[in-house]
């Protein structure tokens, strides 16, 4: 075949370009491949894309959430719903003030594993020190997502007013149909 | 025969590479214990009603030589694991769970996407896999064996609970 | 003279059953595509999910069956004739297992296509491998046992030419090309005996009501018994491409005959008692028999090994007689501006990157990583998909005008096509590996499980970027396949030329036959070694499942589709 071409400028300009992307393109993302799983090996962490911790270190049902705050904060029940129409989370938690100032936790926004937003949620209001209170929050999540993570705010009020926000990582959920 | 220097080199290199990968694959049988999923009898695939396990699949607690474990009986179908899909299996954590999965109909594949456990299930014989779950989380059930046209809808989930829950609600029952 | 001045009717044979192939690979390919867009989520508008069973089965059938085995063919008549230098001795034969193998290919395939036609009263929605107990039209399994005793009539063609070559030849070698076709059909015939049996004896009289029960283990293993060996009936044609056309198309010529001949042996002696590692998962067969099986496998990367060094080094002795020098810059002197050279080398190199993950699925307890996940048709696409596809469209650039007197047509587009399939195939390969890690399965119409929110977590990357590399990847390859049928079907229905651009003389080998020891010609030594080790492999199993339990038992009735 190509001993009879004779030499072609414009082709062998095609072939460079060819080569470039058709090899150079697969060299990379083999390359990026194999750094990634390195990074996830090696150094624990990595990979790209994921919004948060994968559920291995997610808070599951029982589990205090990592909350910075005077109180005990922990997640007693929580489910994913498909009955009806939608795709229903729910989410408990029980705030124990164990301090000496009261305090309050409002569950607010939860973010899929896609790295969508889904706005809901709910409040305690003013918990006593002393005081346990549980909240429920709700959140309709669009179709086949999986929270991720719920962003909970921390009020506490002793002499000044202290607001901590938290992205607490969701572990693995039951689904009922 | 006439053999290249480096002919010989890269088939000597060949040869080591081999026996290095037949060597990590004993190492994960023998030393680390990877078992293989074996021939744990056979079934009689249309008659799993009266069989004495199978007619009542399920999750049992069991007492062996002092040791708490877990066995799970899990019957495959067209298109649906019992239990598993409609109820999830409630197995405990750090505890030896056996689960012993067969077929009422076609072969069907039993995978917990994110662990080892992974098999094939084949009308007429037992599948036998035991693990020990770490983390009290959910895991999915998932068929990867084409069973038909509802393949891709035959699912379903293991819960993973705390060691002391799943035994102290045994004590209740 | 050109081949097909000097032998036209079997350049004539050689062109219908390439026909029949890239019919095959159109079809099939463009299934690929409705696959790769329908269960990544992209584009559902082709087919049902129901239905997207039986595009599956199509695409497997088609690509893995009947283009693989009638390009096999139309090569072999053609490497045959051109060594031996003669004709096949029966052109009735020829003609005979040609319409043998396509009569059952069109049972098989009309069967098939029942699911998607509902005019046919037939269904196989049973995919490339049909498992009992699921039970496809007796149609079906008519078709494929037609198909591989045709398969069978080609072998016999080819052993009689050979028989008479001998006659006149005492003494002399075997020429290398006629040796491979020979090592490669023996090897068919000991592992195609394993398929055939469990179609003829069981699964084609159970589906006619003959039999009332299977034993679905005992069919599986005959199936598998035969499923490993027949990727080496795939990948051995690729090889005889690499051995004999590549060093030319390189510009020089093969390093080692004899080389060439032990690679070809050890794939006759290995490639089927190793099937057990199909079955790692499976119940019903004890590990020991897994456990020979892996290393039987593991000892198989040898052959592959020993060709890519006799490749490489072919490669680079004819870049240095094209004036190349250096340690690497060598490879800047090879014709990158020629199809099937280019075709062939990113074949080769793509197949080494899919022979390692193959190692992997080699490697008995690791296996249970990515059993029955898509890092499996990840790992084949690399294999048939490139090594055997990609090669076989390069050896049509280079062979098909010697074959039908005609230049090839649209020279630039057969350059970027296989350029272009080497980049969708890695792009979607790449993905099908990392989704597969991730657990994802294969073979499912919709592997998203929204209901029972199970979620696949991606090591490197987003599950939702892996889906979307498989389509980007899968619509590179179909666009790459459609400048190949392009190409090939312009060539064909352009006129003769009054000559071909094509040099179609093989240089002999920088180390010939003659330098090899006479015993590697002993064909029947090899296999009855060959028949030994199968009977160790799978006599023993076999005969256990069949002793314990019986032929027929535990059994199951069919269980229609």
């Amino acid at each position: 075949m190509s001993e009879d071409e004779s030499p072609d400028d414009r082709r062998r300009l095609l072939v460079r370009v060819i080569i470039a992307l058709a090899i150079g393109i697969p060299v990379a993302l083999e390359a990026l491949t194999f750094g990634g799983l390195l990074g996830d090996r090696v150094f624990g962490g990595g990979g790209d894309g994921e919004p948060t911790t994968t559920t291995a270190s997610g808070v599951g049902i029982g589990d205090e959430l990592p909350v910075d705050s005077p109180a005990v904060e922990r997640l007693v029940g929580g489910e994913i719903s498909t009955a009806g129409d939608g795709r229903t989370l729910t989410l408990t938690v029980e705030v124990e003030n164990v301090g000496a100032v009261p305090c309050a936790l409002s569950l607010e926004t939860v973010t899929t594993a896609a790295g969508e937003g889904v706005a809901g949620g709910a409040a305690t209001g003013q918990v006593a020190p002393g005081e346990t209170v549980s909240v429920t929050g709700t959140w309709t999540l669009p179709a086949g997502a999986t929270p991720a993570s719920v962003t909970v705010v921390a009020t506490t009020y002793g002499e000044t007013t202290r607001r901590q926000a938290t992205a607490v990582p969701l572990g693995k959920l039951p689904v009922r149909g | 025969m006439e053999i290249h220097r480096f002919e010989t080199l890269w088939t000597a290199a060949s040869l080591v590479l081999i026996v290095a990968f037949i060597g990590t694959v004993t190492y994960g049988a023998v030393v680390a214990g990877v078992a293989m999923v074996g021939d744990s009898g056979t079934v009689d695939a249309n008659a799993l009603d009266s069989h004495p396990e199978f007619g009542d699949p399920g999750v049992r607690s069991v007492t062996e030589d002092g040791e708490r474990r877990a066995d799970v009986y899990v019957v495959a179908k067209q298109f649906l694991f019992d239990p598993g899909t409609s109820s999830p299996i409630r197995v405990p954590a750090d505890t030896e769970v056996t689960f012993h999965v067969t077929s009422s109909d076609v072969t069907h594949g039993f995978a917990l996407p994110g662990t080892n456990v992974n098999t094939m299930v084949i009308p007429g014989q037992v599948t036998e896999v035991t693990v020990e779950f770490e983390e009290t989380r959910e895991y999915g059930i998932v068929c990867h064996e084409y069973c038909g046209a509802g393949h891709h809808d035959m699912a379903g989930t293991v819960q993973v609970v705390p060691r002391s829950q799943f035994f102290g609600e045994e004590d209740e029952q | 003279m050109t081949f097909v001045d000097e032998y036209p009717r079997q350049a004539r044979i050689v062109r219908w059953n390439f026909a029949v192939a890239f019919g095959a690979l159109a079809i099939g390919g463009f299934f690929g595509l409705v696959q790769a867009l329908h269960r990544t989520g992209a584009f559902r508008g082709f087919v049902s999910s129901a239905d997207y069973y039986s595009v599956l089965t199509a695409h497997g059938v088609l690509l893995a069956l009947v283009f693989t085995t009638f390009f096999l063919a139309g090569l072999f008549t053609w490497g045959v004739t051109r060594s031996l230098d003669r004709r096949p001795v029966d052109y009735r034969l020829t003609v005979g297992w040609f319409a043998t193998m396509s009569l059952g290919a069109v049972m098989a395939a009309v069967a098939i296509f029942g699911g998607l036609v509902p005019q046919i009263p037939a269904e196989a929605d049973v995919l490339y491998t049909f498992y009992a107990p699921m039970a496809a039209h007796p149609l079906f399994y008519a078709g494929l046992a037609l198909f591989v005793v045709g398969s069978w009539l080609a072998g016999l063609d080819w052993f009689r030419t050979y028989r008479a070559w001998r006659r006149d030849n005492p003494g002399e070698r075997i020429p290398l090309q006629t040796f491979m076709v020979l090592t490669t059909m023996v090897m068919w015939y000991l592992s195609s005996v394993g398929v055939a049996v469990e179609v003829l004896f069981f699964l084609l009289p159970w589906s006619l009501g003959l039999i009332p029960r299977v034993d679905p283990l005992l069919t599986r293993t005959l199936f598998w018994y035969f499923g490993h060996a027949v990727v080496y009936f795939w990948l051995l044609p690729a090889y005889l491409a690499w051995y004999t056309v590549l060093p030319k198309l390189s510009g020089g010529r093969l390093f080692s005959d004899p080389l060439a001949r032990v690679v070809f042996l050890l794939f006759l002696l290995l490639s089927t008692p190793v099937g057990f590692h199909h079955q790692y998962l499976d119940p019903g067969v004890p590990e020991g028999y897994k456990f020979l099986a892996m290393s039987n496998t593991m000892f198989l990367l040898l052959p592959s090994l020993l060709t890519a060094f006799t490749v490489v080094a072919s490669i680079e002795h004819g870049a240095r007689q094209r004036g190349g020098e250096g340690r690497l810059a060598w490879l800047k002197s090879l014709p990158w501006d020629s199809p099937p050279f280019v075709g062939m080398v990113l074949a080769g190199l793509m197949f080494a990157a899919g022979g390692f993950s193959g190692m992997i699925n080699a490697g008995m307890n690791i296996n249970y990583l990515i059993h029955n996940t898509i890092w499996v048709p990840g790992h084949f696409h690399l294999t048939v998909g490139t090594a055997t596809a990609l090669t076989a469209m390069a050896t049509t650039y280079w062979l098909f005008p010697q074959v039908s007197g005609k230049r090839l047509r649209h020279k630039t587009l057969a350059l970027i096509q296989p350029y272009l399939w080497f980049l969708g195939m890695t792009l979607m390969s790449n993905a099908m590996h990392r989704a597969g890690l991730a657990g994802v399965p294969r073979r499912t119409a919709e592997p998203q499980y929204p209901d029972a929110g199970i979620t696949f977590e991606g090591v490197v990357g987003t599950i939702g970027e892996m889906r979307t590399q498989i389509a980007i990847g899968g619509v590179l390859l179909f666009v790459s396949l459609c400048l190949f049928l392009y190409v090939v079907l312009t060539t064909w229905l352009a006129d003769r030329s009054p000559t071909i651009d094509v040099n179609g003389t093989i240089p002999e080998p920088l180390s010939g036959a003659e330098g090899g020891p006479r015993v590697l010609d002993n064909l029947r030594l090899w296999t009855a070694i060959a028949v030994a080790l199968v009977l160790v492999a799978y006599g023993i199993p076999l005969a256990d499942m069949v002793l314990t339990e019986g032929l027929f038992g535990p059994g199951s009735a069919p269980i229609p589709v």
